[in-house]
């Protein structure tokens, strides 16, 4: 996967996937494009408690009752917006042909959306397998249970999308950091 | 007439303390924003979202970023708690496990 400014156009990205790093990122894509549309009463309780949130720890919160309901209705609005951006990527890789190498080209702000709507995956993957630390390190040949192992192949290939980006955003920013990170 | 009265019998029906408790609470500007340690989300990202949604430069973000991965949690703001409430909002939007606490 690369992700690079679009030479002429500033602060837009373009995005390009091998046949099937694009087929991989599409599946995700469409996987929360499903997920979205979930009413979050019909989550799991753990899939629940991250989509309602938490404004303060215990101590605090009853100070912030009104609040805490007003961060519910936001993070509702979150998935609505974000369920808008996956719908739309979804349908033009289906546009440019399923199995083929894909490129999308995002304006920053899309560009955001996209690396939080990774991160939603990632998040949503380690709340439905149970994904900590110790997980996050493990081997993949060493897990046998299969969906296990395909969340967290599925976690560590969305980083490895999101860290592109990252890059290519820090380069972007700071023309100085190519210099200091070749050897 | 009748808002004098309600309003009286308002501030009546509230105990002296809670009274004082509230106000304290609606001039405080000491809420602090507190970043959780979590094992998803990228050291890269969250120093990412440091500098996007807190301004922070490069060299803080990835201080604060350490923070966070080292000690289990950062201190990265000192806000009135509306401002505080905002920031919370916005750092959680990124998928951070962010929460505010007076401070």
């Amino acid at each position: 996967m690369k992700c690079a400014p679009v030479p002429d156009k500033p602060d837009w990205w373009q995005l390009d996937w091998n046949d099937f790093e694009a087929q991989m990122v599409a599946g995700s894509f469409q996987r929360m494009a499903v997920h979205y549309q979930l009413q979050v009463d019909d989550l799991p309780p753990a899939l629940q408690a991250h989509w309602r949130g938490h404004l303060a720890e215990a101590k605090d919160a009853d100070a912030l009752k009104e609040e805490q309901h007003l961060l519910e209705g936001e993070r509702q609005a979150w998935r609505s917006e974000r369920l808008t951006l996956v719908e739309k990527w979804v349908a033009a890789y289906m546009k440019s042909g399923v199995g083929l190498a894909w490129s999308l080209q995002l304006d920053r702000e899309e560009l955001e959306g996209l690396l939080m709507v990774l991160n939603d995956r990632r998040l949503i993957l380690a709340l439905e397998q149970g994904i900590d630390e110790t997980l996050m390190e493990v081997d993949l040949d060493n897990v046998a249970e299969i969906p296990l192992r395909q969340a967290l192949w599925e976690v560590h290939v969305l980083a490895l999308f999101q860290e592109q980006c990252l890059a290519a955003l820090t380069l972007a920013e700071n023309p100085e950091t190519k210099k200091e990170d070749t050897p | 007439m009748d808002t004098e009265l309600v309003l009286t019998a308002g501030a009546e029906a509230l105990p002296g303390v809670e009274v004082e408790t509230k106000v304290e609470e609606a001039f405080a500007s000491g809420w602090g924003v507190i970043v959780w340690n979590d094992p998803i989300n990228l050291m890269s990202y969250v120093a990412h979202v440091f500098q996007v949604v807190l301004k922070m430069s490069r060299q803080q973000a990835h201080k604060h970023m350490l923070e966070v991965h080292e000690k289990g949690k950062s201190l990265v703001a000192m806000e009135p708690r509306e401002h505080a409430e905002h920031l919370v909002h916005r750092l959680q939007r990124y998928g951070l496990t962010a929460t505010m606490e007076p401070v």
